[in-house]
């Protein structure tokens, strides 16, 4: 199967879980209903509930997937450990502080202060990780695994210190914020997200030759031509960054960038010119239908969207993982 | 290259739809406001509210109810869960003309999601009795029975008021309402059970100095000494206040040898409702047998 029919396929499989993700519904809106608001008709309500509500929520999951995909695989070619995942560095970590302390200082007021002092917090720890683990020698990818993971240690044992002198109401609020959630989407994030991810995930992209020669040494990459230390710059950089615009809108949600990635891995290979096109879009078709589940199956009552990525993202990755050893 | 070529197609799609901004008008029907005072399908996402509504005999008004409220007339109601992280699309789907929401840290996105959608929201907080007797008169407006709210604000504020009167010029017992057990919350200054104690002629034992919960170490409840403690209990009163008084740090209170440790009906002390009055007369008949 050539690498442009594979990605057809998950493009496909994106496609129609939007469909999916727009029908469906805690409102249980009629099928035609739907299909008149796409048209440009339907009655007033089902417009709303689905231009207004589902829509931005449908696009806003598959930016969010698509970019926690990507930079999962990246991650993991950067770092070339298994268990590297978008948060591993610390981006995470750093975005929570950021979020936790504006909440715990009452900013839930101001809406766009949350995700803006998470964005401060995420590129605190971008900036601190990078520090820590670059030498003269460049920058040594051990080191930064290790230095990724003290630093969010770090930042977890802030949180928690912030939390411990809190009141019930902020205190909830911070952990539906770590929990992550899709509610809140609006065009206005969106928009933004939108132009900060396309240019972050071409460069990514473009770097798929050079991840290929990284995965067999960093010595023979360099023999081949390939400027290790400026691709791993800039995939470090590129990556935290693109996964630090979607904390600041969505919170943390986990086991996407995770399982995305490896399954593609073990169905697909590591040639990373297909992996990574491959990982954004089906981190997109993943998030999108794990938040459909998440806001369809307890109705008219919300999951949160990591309960249902890691419930169903697991038990899929073991079935994955042992069909490749038996 | 081609290869690229069919990815970058792809992602340019993704963002090609991220842009085309659908309009944020909202449907006009659902734009008629509170202030038409005639509110007919209201969703109250607030029990202690959903109460007032009842006792405003408006629960025809009601068109949904949560997961807390247990009132018989909304039993047939669709519930929209715990209220507090409401499902907004289920609510745009019931078309209600008013929702009334908590707008905690959290609250607050949801109103202001509904907001935008063009839902009239009248955010609450109900934390203290006078709110009770202001948001009873608010609803009064909402709803177009001022005259039936104002009303019931008089006959709250009135029956609140005897409650105090019985018990003035007696002795303060110091008392500690708490939730919960190895780290239990306290209510203190600025909870409307603080208010509950005191207008019942107690004297609130917890710290006045920090939030209007707060959450006591056990040296400090043992420090603290109080004469009463009450828990709200759902269903069995006496096996929770068998675990409260039999409970390391607890049982070391004189409250608890002397029987003083006593269990609420927590659904009658867990919102600051209609229902205020009575249970100020339930707490001051444990503190105040004597009282007439």
């Amino acid at each position: 199967m050539s690498f442009a029919l594979r990605l057809g396929l998950l493009l496909a499989l994106l496609a129609v879980t939007l469909v999916v993700s727009l029908t469906v519904g805690a409102a249980g809106l009629p099928a035609r209903d739907v299909v008149a608001v796409l048209r440009g008709a339907g009655p007033d309500v089902a417009r709303t509930i689905v231009l207004d509500l589902r829509l931005p929520r449908a696009v806003l999951a598959v930016l969010v997937g698509g970019a926690l995909g990507l930079a999962g695989a990246v991650f993991q070619a950067l770092l070339r450990n298994p268990l590297a995942e978008p948060y591993i560095l610390g981006v995470s970590g750093g975005a929570a502080v950021g979020a936790v302390a504006a909440l715990l200082f009452g900013a839930a007021a101001v809406p766009s202060l949350v995700p803006l002092a998470a964005l401060a917090g995420a590129l605190v720890a971008i900036v601190l990780v990078f520090r820590v683990a670059s030498g003269a020698g460049g920058v040594d990818t051990r080191v930064l695994l290790l230095a990724g993971v003290v630093v969010g240690a770090f930042f977890n044992a802030l949180i928690l210190l912030m939390l411990t002198f809190t009141d019930a109401d902020r205190f909830r609020a911070a952990i539906f914020w770590m929990m992550g959630s899709l509610a809140g989407a609006r065009w206005s994030e969106i928009g933004w997200l939108a132009a900060w991810l396309l240019p972050s995930t071409l460069v990514l992209l473009v770097l798929a030759r050079p991840f290929n020669l990284l995965a067999i040494g960093e010595d023979t990459a360099r023999h081949l031509g390939t400027r290790v230390e400026r691709v791993k710059r800039l995939a470090y950089f590129v990556a935290s960054l693109l996964v630090a615009a979607t904390v600041a809108v969505t919170g943390i949600v986990g086991f996407i960038g995770l399982i995305v990635p490896h399954a593609l891995r073990l169905a697909w290979g590591s040639d990373h010119r297909l992996l990574l096109p491959a990982a954004f879009l089906a981190g997109a078709a993943f998030l999108l239908a794990a938040d459909t589940l998440a806001r369809t199956i307890a109705a008219p009552s919300e999951l949160p969207v990591g309960v249902v990525t890691a419930l169903i993202g697991v038990p899929l990755f073991v079935v994955l993982l042992r069909r490749r050893n038996a | 290259m081609r290869r690229h070529r069919a990815s970058l197609l792809a992602v340019t799609a993704l963002a090609a739809l991220a842009a085309c901004d659908a309009r944020p008008e909202p449907a006009a029907d659902l734009r008629a406001g509170p202030e038409t005072g005639s509110a007919r399908r209201v969703i109250s996402l607030v029990p202690s509210v959903t109460d007032l509504i009842v006792a405003l005999d408006a629960s025809d008004r009601l068109i949904a109810r949560t997961d807390y409220d247990e009132h018989p007339v909304l039993d047939t109601l669709p519930s929209a869960g715990e209220g507090l992280t409401p499902n907004v699309e289920w609510l745009v789907a019931q078309q209600p003309d008013l929702v009334i929401a908590w707008p905690d840290e959290q609250g607050r996105g949801v109103v202001a999601r509904l907001e935008r959608l063009g839902v009239p929201v009248m955010p609450v907080r109900l934390e203290s009795v006078a709110e009770v007797a202001a948001v009873t008169r608010r609803l009064g407006h909402a709803l177009g029975l001022a005259g039936r709210a104002r009303a019931l604000a008089d006959s709250i504020t009135a029956g609140l008021d005897s409650v105090a009167a019985s018990v003035r010029g007696l002795p303060r017992p110091s008392v500690l309402y708490v939730v919960g057990v190895d780290a239990p919350w306290a209510a203190a200054p600025g909870s409307f059970m603080h208010e509950l104690i005191v207008i019942a002629g107690g004297s609130n034992a917890a710290p006045a100095d920090g939030p209007a919960w707060v959450q006591l170490s056990l040296e400090e409840v043992v420090r603290r000494a109080p004469d009463f403690v009450f828990t709200p209990a759902h269903g069995d009163g006496d096996a929770a206040v068998r675990a409260l008084a039999g409970a390391p740090g607890w049982r070391e209170l004189e409250a608890a040898r002397q029987g003083r440790v006593v269990a609420v009906d927590g659904a009658l002390f867990d919102r600051p409702g209609p229902r205020l009055p009575e249970a100020a007369a339930r707490l001051a008949d444990v503190l105040h047998p004597e009282r007439p």
